[in-house]
């Protein structure tokens, strides 16, 4: 069952360099009850992903096309007042900064409980209780004393669990992950991903979850989808992206994990850089960066070409291989 | 809090002295003194002169004369006596201090009530019409000068400036003359609040856009407040800033409009402290000077602790 059904997205800002297509042509389902890794550099539309569906961005400049189905119910068009009842309740959304993920003005408890309440017919003693039983949930300390400070007088991993807190306090169906870890550091990064997949298996939560590490998505995810340069290259199985990655960007970000062995050694990287958002490369956008650059890449966007277990990659070593049989597979 | 507030005004008794001394050695520089008009005087001869600068205290070495002043000051309150007026500067002061706050504080209560809103309705329809029209409307209020403004006011409305009619000046306080006031007091107001209301709707706009493009707007969007909600907070983030320049106003308004209140006849402290500085009156304008820095330094205590009221941030550290 999917829960939520994205097809044919194309999210274009327009500006006075040109149009921006920052998400071009994206398809992808989430099903009940699975954590979907989207993953890719900076700037290669994952964020705007999320920002779209949950209809945050801004119209005009955004210029939203395709279809964006949320139970059935289509959301690209939607207006804002139908939005409200939308977002917190059914898709909540946490952030890669929670430092400034907050009002400054207000204590962290006020905040969720105006959430909250926005979404429920509780009391306020009644919301009060429900927040500090997930401020306990996520793992704050002292809940009841934190519930009245204010966010500069939490640590960032602290205000990212008090985000998840307050967001799943409001019992959303879907949870948008935008690199909820990105901003910590590392051992807290840890908690906050155990924290994340325990929270789902308790309360069945779908997770989009957003991130460019790939050794977080390892640890945490059902599936994968590879994302360059606003379009998805690569979807698969967690184990079968690890094991068997097919597009060049995605061995390129596999290859380019640290290891141990490689100290002494220049690291692997992946040559060249995102190209900029209004100056994407005709044909495959990967190519002026990609080791098996051919003619045709240079021409014709690849179509998505389906493999065993779901898998699916858009390349044209694999397009090539389909038409012209014999080509050995590398 | 309380150690905070203490804090700030035991701070104010050093940077006093500081003014003091900077007031007096500012109004020393000024070429001549207060018996320079009388040099050109055929009738006084220049051992007259010498009297007068000897009963004055003027022989003296500036050094001496403005420590016998502080002295004065801390250890009877008595701030000099003006040449000009030959009366205690504190009293004449006094006398025009009512009109002068008063007027003031209308002024920035006007340009708070009118500003704050315009620019608030600007920053959440920018670049439509309405928006056009207010930036427009404020540069004209920024670039026009305050006395022109308040000329031609003046020619339109066929007034000749004052708080009363001349019928009123002296009489009893009756409600005839309250409503006379109510008359004729708007005409400084909107003149000397016209510029600084465009500057602060400027401001708030600013503000308000800042805070509409912050993250927390999108995470509380993303939480699903409703519009209303959202708006509540960034109007409240963005009126943060202005409390600040409020502090600043005031003293601003006192100095900053002598020119306005001499067209517009007012009996506030500017058009008095520019006699006393053609008059070389000494006292009278070093007083004056430490009034506005004191004025200065109350707002700003008041815009802090308002500020640290309203911030948690700022509350804490």
């Amino acid at each position: 069952m999917s829960i939520i059904q994205v097809e044919h997205l194309k999210s274009f800002f327009k500006t006075d360099e040109g149009i921006v297509k920052a998400v071009d042509d994206v398809s992808f389902e989430l099903r009940e009850n699975e954590i979907l890794a989207l993953v890719g550099e900076s700037g290669c539309g994952k964020s705007v992903t999320a920002q779209t569906i949950l209809g945050l961005l801004k119209s005009p400049p955004a210029m939203i096309e395709g279809s964006i189905k949320y139970h059935g119910q289509e959301l690209v068009g939607l207006s804002n007042k139908a939005y409200h009842k939308l977002r917190g309740k059914e898709i909540g959304m946490i952030f890669q900064e929670p430092m400034s993920a907050f009002d400054p003005l207000y204590t962290v408890g006020d905040q969720a409980a105006e959430a909250v309440a926005v979404h429920s017919k509780l009391n306020k003693p009644e919301i009060r209780d429900k927040i500090i039983a997930m401020f306990n949930k996520v793992g704050i300390p002292e809940a009841e004393n934190r519930y009245d400070e204010y966010p500069h007088q939490m640590s960032g991993g602290m205000l990212q669990r008090m985000l998840i807190a307050l967001t799943l306090a409001c019992d959303p169906k879907v949870l948008i992950a935008d690199e909820p870890t990105t901003a910590l550091d590392v051992t807290i990064q840890a908690q906050v991903l155990n924290l994340m997949r325990d929270l789902q298996n308790e309360f069945n939560t779908s997770i989009i979850f957003i991130t460019h590490d790939l050794g977080v998505v390892a640890e945490l995810s059902d599936r994968i989808h590879v994302m360059y340069a606003g379009k998805i290259v690569e979807k698969a199985d967690v184990v079968e992206l690890f094991d068997h990655p097919k597009h060049p960007y995605t061995k390129g970000l596999l290859a380019s994990r640290l290891k141990r062995e490689m100290k002494g050694q220049i690291l692997p990287f992946i040559k060249g850089t995102v190209p900029r958002a209004f100056e994407f490369p005709e044909g495959c956008r990967f190519h002026p960066r990609c080791p098996h650059a051919m003619e045709i890449c240079k021409q014709k966007d690849p179509d998505p070409v389906a493999f065993e277990n779901g898998h699916v990659c858009s390349c044209w070593l694999y397009l090539k291989q389909n038409k012209t049989d014999g080509v050995e597979s590398q | 809090m309380a150690s905070f507030i203490i804090r700030r005004i035991l701070i104010i008794i050093p940077m006093m002295f500081i003014v003091s001394f900077i007031c007096f050695f500012l109004t020393e520089l000024q070429p001549g003194d207060f018996v320079s008009q009388y040099l050109e005087n055929p009738r006084i001869s220049p051992e007259q002169i010498e009297l007068i600068k000897e009963r004055l205290g003027l022989d003296q070495p500036p050094m001496t004369r403005y420590v016998m002043w502080l002295k004065q000051i801390i250890t009877k309150g008595d701030f000099g006596y003006s040449f000009a007026f030959k009366r205690p500067v504190i009293d004449l002061i006094w006398e025009r201090m009512g009109w002068t706050i008063s007027i003031a504080l209308s002024t920035i209560l006007f340009q708070w009530i009118v500003a704050v809103p315009l620019g608030i309705f600007s920053a959440l329809h920018p670049y439509r019409m309405w928006d056009y029209i207010l930036t427009f409307v404020a540069f004209i209020g920024i670039s026009i000068p305050n006395f022109f403004f308040a000329l031609i006011l003046m020619y339109l409305t066929n007034s000749s400036g004052g708080l009363f009619s001349s019928q009123f000046i002296g009489a009893p306080l009756t409600w005839a003359k309250f409503y006379d006031l109510l008359q004729h007091v708007w005409l400084p107001i909107a003149v000397i609040g016209l510029s600084g209301l465009a500057g602060l709707m400027r401001v708030m706009r600013g503000n308000m856009l800042d805070m509409l493009g912050a993250p927390f707007v999108n995470s509380l969007r993303a939480r699903g407040l409703p519009e209303k909600q959202v708006r509540k907070h960034v109007i409240k983030n963005a009126l943060n800033p202005m409390i600040s320049i409020a502090g600043m106003e005031l003293p601003n308004i006192f100095s900053g409009t002598v020119i306005t209140a001499i067209v517009l006849n007012l009996p506030t402290m500017g058009p008095f402290f520019y006699t006393a500085l053609l008059n070389h009156d000494q006292y009278l304008v070093m007083t004056f000077l430490m009034f506005i820095a004191f004025i200065t330094q109350i707002g700003n205590l008041l815009a802090d602790i308002l500020l640290a009221v309203l911030d948690p941030r700022i509350r804490m550290s």
